[in-house]
């Protein structure tokens, strides 16, 4: 015999139709024996019916669009890391556009600066046989005479930096050669070829100790200059194609290399050849400047161009990043 | 309920695409808001409370891990919605149906809401009595029974797909929803014999 309580379970599968046989039975005897189970059963059968026949109630309208309102407020918030990838691809493609159209225009000032180097080549391969004089006379001498021509000249290394700075500051060739009878290519080579007659310099730098060296290292310096740059000494300033040729690229020091094998392979010219080249760097940092000068004048003409380009890109990037983050 | 297409709509959704949101949500909008409807019983909570479910729907999108059907991850969002709503608005509703109790102790205003249509037919108005009995007696059970109900009784889910929303075994539901279609009985008994005694008093 079964229980109220166990009853009333079955009841509630049994209105939903998953009694099996057994159970089904086994309650039927039991409404049929217990009233308020049966009462209790009608009841239940009522309120369920009741239950399935309420109505389904259409959703109010407007429901879906303000609930995708609120959604789009937090679809909003999901874009605004989308916005913040907009934000840095913008700052990415300036970076781009900056480092491309500074490359171009680094190239565009390296062709003018080669076109430059390639002018003042010319005058630099006149400082570069001054300077094997000048290298000459030191390493004999500590040069007496050189003294009062520098104006504020130290000894050995100094006296190299002295030198140079003084063949910078003499800046015209013919300027220097015509204060240092020494290194004036025109002057020396006459010396040279009238007391040393052109022979090797190494010989005669070895023999000679006086300030007559300087002329007969002229010889080698002075001879190589007349032949290499001799021309372009003259022309230099308007035949800048002939120092072309002569030089490849490297101003200074290819000059003095140029020269270098020319000075018979003298142990001891070489040496100085490396202080010469000590001092073409010097000369190289403030040729530069010169350089520099003047490649600011002719960079103010022709390279607008490319940087005409890079900034209205620029421009064109910023105006769309802007719109882009107006929009979103 | 064809699982492909909305497995498409909801990797779409994910990605964002809130069209394919739309999409996924229009068909359970109306069901989720007459269950919301049955649990408070009056329209605007229902309407808040059925916004919420399908907000935290769209929040919770991504953690859908496609193991169950769509439908049921939906259903046991907007049950565990419906009772966080309901707790929360619970003196709200207290006040209400304490203030619906008073109203239909009159005994007249049931008939006057119904009045043109069931004055004519004695039949219908007693139909229609019970119908708000009924559903009068849902609103004192516990969150868990009326959701149950609801589930089971109004919107005719099985035990085996209510056994899956509440992720449970299917004796579980068995029992609660015998305990919970007791309750109401219970619940209606007491209220009938509340009506039943008071002109003696």
């Amino acid at each position: 015999m079964m229980d109220c309580n166990k009853a009333q379970e079955l009841m509630s599968l049994a209105l939903d139709d998953m009694l099996t046989d057994t159970e089904k039975q086994a309650l039927e005897l039991h409404m049929q024996q217990c009233e308020t189970c049966r009462e209790a059963y009608d009841l239940y059968l009522s309120i369920h019916h009741e239950l399935q026949s309420v109505a389904t109630v259409e959703v109010p309208s407007g429901f879906h669009e303000e609930l995708m309102d609120k959604l789009k407020e937090d679809i909003k918030q999901v874009h605004k890391h989308k916005r913040f990838n907009y934000r840095s691809f913008n700052v990415a493609a300036v970076i781009v556009f900056v480092i491309i159209f500074g490359v171009i225009s680094i190239d565009y000032l390296e062709d003018f600066r080669s076109d430059i180097e390639l002018s003042d080549s010319a005058v630099s391969i006149h400082r570069g046989e001054v300077e094997k004089k000048s290298e000459v006379v030191e390493s004999k001498m500590e040069a007496v005479e050189m003294a009062p021509n520098m104006a504020t000249s130290t000894e050995d290394e100094p006296v190299d930096n002295v030198i140079s700075i003084t063949f910078d500051d003499s800046a015209s060739e013919t300027e220097t050669a015509t204060e240092y009878p020494s290194s004036s290519a025109t002057e020396s080579g006459e010396r040279v070829y009238d007391e040393n007659l052109a022979t090797g310099s190494s010989e005669i730098i070895y023999n000679e100790e006086n300030s007559a060296i300087d002329s007969s290292e002229m010889v080698s310096g002075g001879e190589e200059s007349a032949t290499d740059s001799g021309e372009s000494v003259y022309d230099d300033e308007a035949s800048v194609p002939d120092s072309n040729e002569i030089i490849d690229g490297n101003d200074y020091v290819v000059t003095e290399e140029m020269i270098e094998p020319d000075t018979d392979e003298d142990n001891l010219i070489v040496p100085k050849m490396e202080k010469a080249e000590e001092k073409s760097l010097v000369h190289y940092t403030l040729g530069t400047k010169e350089e520099e000068q003047s490649v600011e004048v002719d960079t103010t003409e022709k390279n607008y161009l490319p940087l005409f380009i890079g900034i209205s890109c620029l421009v064109l990037v910023g105006i769309v990043g802007f719109i882009k983050f107006k929009k979103s | 309920m064809t699982n492909d297409i909305e497995t498409k709509l909801i990797k779409k959704a994910i990605k964002g695409n809130s069209l394919a949101f739309e999409k996924l949500i229009i068909p359970y909008e109306k069901k989720v808001y007459n269950i919301a409807l049955r649990m408070f019983k009056n329209e605007a909570d229902a309407y808040d409370a059925s916004q919420e479910v399908f907000i935290k729907i769209y929040k919770n999108l991504n953690k859908f891990q496609f193991k169950s059907a769509f439908s049921t991850w939906l259903h046991r969002i907007a049950m565990n919605t419906c009772i966080d709503e309901y707790r929360k608005r619970k003196r709200h509703i207290d006040h209400t149906t304490s203030m619906e109790q008073t109203l239909k102790n009159d005994a007249s205003t049931p008939t006057r809401q119904f009045e043109d249509k069931s004055m004519t037919i004695d039949e219908k108005l007693i139909q229609k009595e019970v119908v708000i009995e009924v559903q009068e007696a849902i609103s004192f059970l516990k969150e868990e029974q009326k959701l149950l109900i609801i589930y089971r009784d109004i919107e005719g889910y099985s035990y085996n797909e209510i056994a899956e929303i509440l992720e449970c075994n299917l004796g579980t539901v068995k029992s609660r929803l015998s305990r919970s279609r007791q309750a109401l009985k219970d619940i209606i008994i007491k209220k009938r014999q509340m009506i039943i005694g008071e002109p003696y008093e």
